[in-house]
């Protein structure tokens, strides 16, 4: 079994990425003293549009597409270049050997060893962990639960699921960009308002499987407290944010009551829509509070932010290398 | 009450990170659940349910708190909570 350490919580902004490519590189920019925060610009996607993703349509956390992921943005921006490699894992370990500070190789590995080494949960098969070169065998980074594997090449060849990502910084971010990624907000949180939900909202195809109801709440809450806690730190700049602590802790405790009530199979669907009535409360105090702190004058209209370091998920892909 | 604190301790490392071995890993009262044994919210959601299980209690939802539960102490006093109830 390879060397493995749980890491715990690195220093530096915490990340509150979307997907495991996200996170790593969030990891990877961090690491490169960029200000992350500045890159969570699309977090206030409003609980009406989640509750029409994920209660009505079904929309699974591991798929969720409709807030573009960093690396897409970043792409498109030309901040970074990232594309994906179909090779051997001796490839990846000499990209991860020749790596100077600008890039990060991140390589997919297998489902059996994301479980099982890494305990990640392994909700899609295309999990991606970071790797590095040692002096004697390679790191494997996994982003969730944060743990390390010390490995060495026919471990790390083992672990391989086949192909590797590369990410360049082509530049440095610049307040140019963020006042550019303040302007083009797919979700501007001034404009987030409240809306009404009640039993009569969850038709009745959801409330026929109810136990799936708890699932698809229970997704629903999983994205809704990342996105809260983006909004909390890129909105710091426009207004007071430091109230949500309080609302993002009731959003995971209910975030785990409904995992709960999904494990337990439970067939009364009350509890599941009273918990969802509760999470919309906190909603609307917390888009009336952030709007009432509002500081245009502060904003200006666009965020004069100061960087201080620095399916389609915006990868190119090269094949046979 | 040792039996009873074992038997968390088994149900705790069974889950963890450390691939049942509390013996090997030390888990104790003052263990962190987070830190330490790397439980997140919803591996904290299935170590509610495999407790549940073990003792024959039902966790009351107020109680399904993943971030009132810190250590491998506070495991004991849920469970404690709940056999006394």
């Amino acid at each position: 079994m390879p060397e493995r350490a749980f890491k715990g919580k690195g220093p530096g902004a915490p990340v509150y990425g979307l997907s495991c490519v996200e996170n790593q590189l969030l990891f990877f920019l961090r690491e490169r003293g960029w200000d992350i925060t500045r890159l969570y610009a699309n977090a206030a996607i409003p609980l009406q549009e989640l509750f029409t993703l994920f209660v009505r349509r079904g929309e699974r956390y591991e798929r969720f597409e409709r807030i573009p992921r960093i690396q897409t943005l970043l792409k498109k921006e030309g901040l970074l270049s990232l594309t994906r490699h179909t090779a051997d894992s001796r490839r990846a370990a000499d990209e991860a050997r020749a790596a100077g500070p600008d890039r990060a190789v991140l390589v997919m590995v297998t489902p059996d060893f994301a479980r099982r080494a890494l305990h990640a949960r392994g909700l899609r098969d295309d999990h991606y962990v970071r790797l590095t070169a040692e002096e004697d065998g390679y790191r494997l980074r996994n982003d969730l639960p944060e743990t390390e594997v010390l490995l060495s090449p026919q471990e790390l060849d083992a672990a391989y699921g086949g192909n590797y990502l590369l990410a360049a910084v082509q530049r440095e971010n610049t307040p140019q960009d963020d006042r550019r990624r303040w302007e083009n907000r797919l979700f501007p949180a001034e404009a987030l308002e409240p809306f009404s939900v009640g039993p009569e909202d969850f038709d009745s195809d959801v409330l026929s499987d109810v136990p799936e109801l708890a699932r698809r709440l229970r997704d629903l809450a999983g994205i809704y407290k990342l996105t809260r806690c983006q909004m909390q730190a890129y909105y710091a700049l426009a207004a007071d944010t430091a109230f949500m602590r309080e609302l993002l802790e009731r959003a995971e405790k209910r975030y785990a009551q409904w995992g709960y009530y999904h494990l337990k199979k439970e067939t009364d669907p009350a509890p599941l829509i009273a918990l969802f009535e509760a999470l919309n409360e906190d909603e609307t105090a917390l888009i009336r509070r952030l709007q009432a702190s509002w500081r245009p004058s502060r904003c200006g209209g666009a965020v004069p932010i100061q960087n201080e370091g620095g399916n389609d998920d915006g990868i190119h892909t090269h094949g046979g290398q | 009450m040792e039996s009873i604190r074992t038997a968390v301790n088994e149900v705790a490392a069974s889950l963890s990170l450390l691939d049942g071995q509390p013996e090997a890993a030390g888990i104790g009262e003052d263990t962190s659940l987070r830190d330490e044994l790397g439980f997140d919210s919803l591996k904290m959601v299935e170590l509610m349910v495999a407790l549940e299980e073990r003792f024959a209690i039902t966790i009351g939802e107020s109680d399904l708190d993943p971030q009132a539960l810190e250590t491998v102490g506070d495991l004991y006093d849920l469970v404690d909570k709940y056999r006394a109830g």
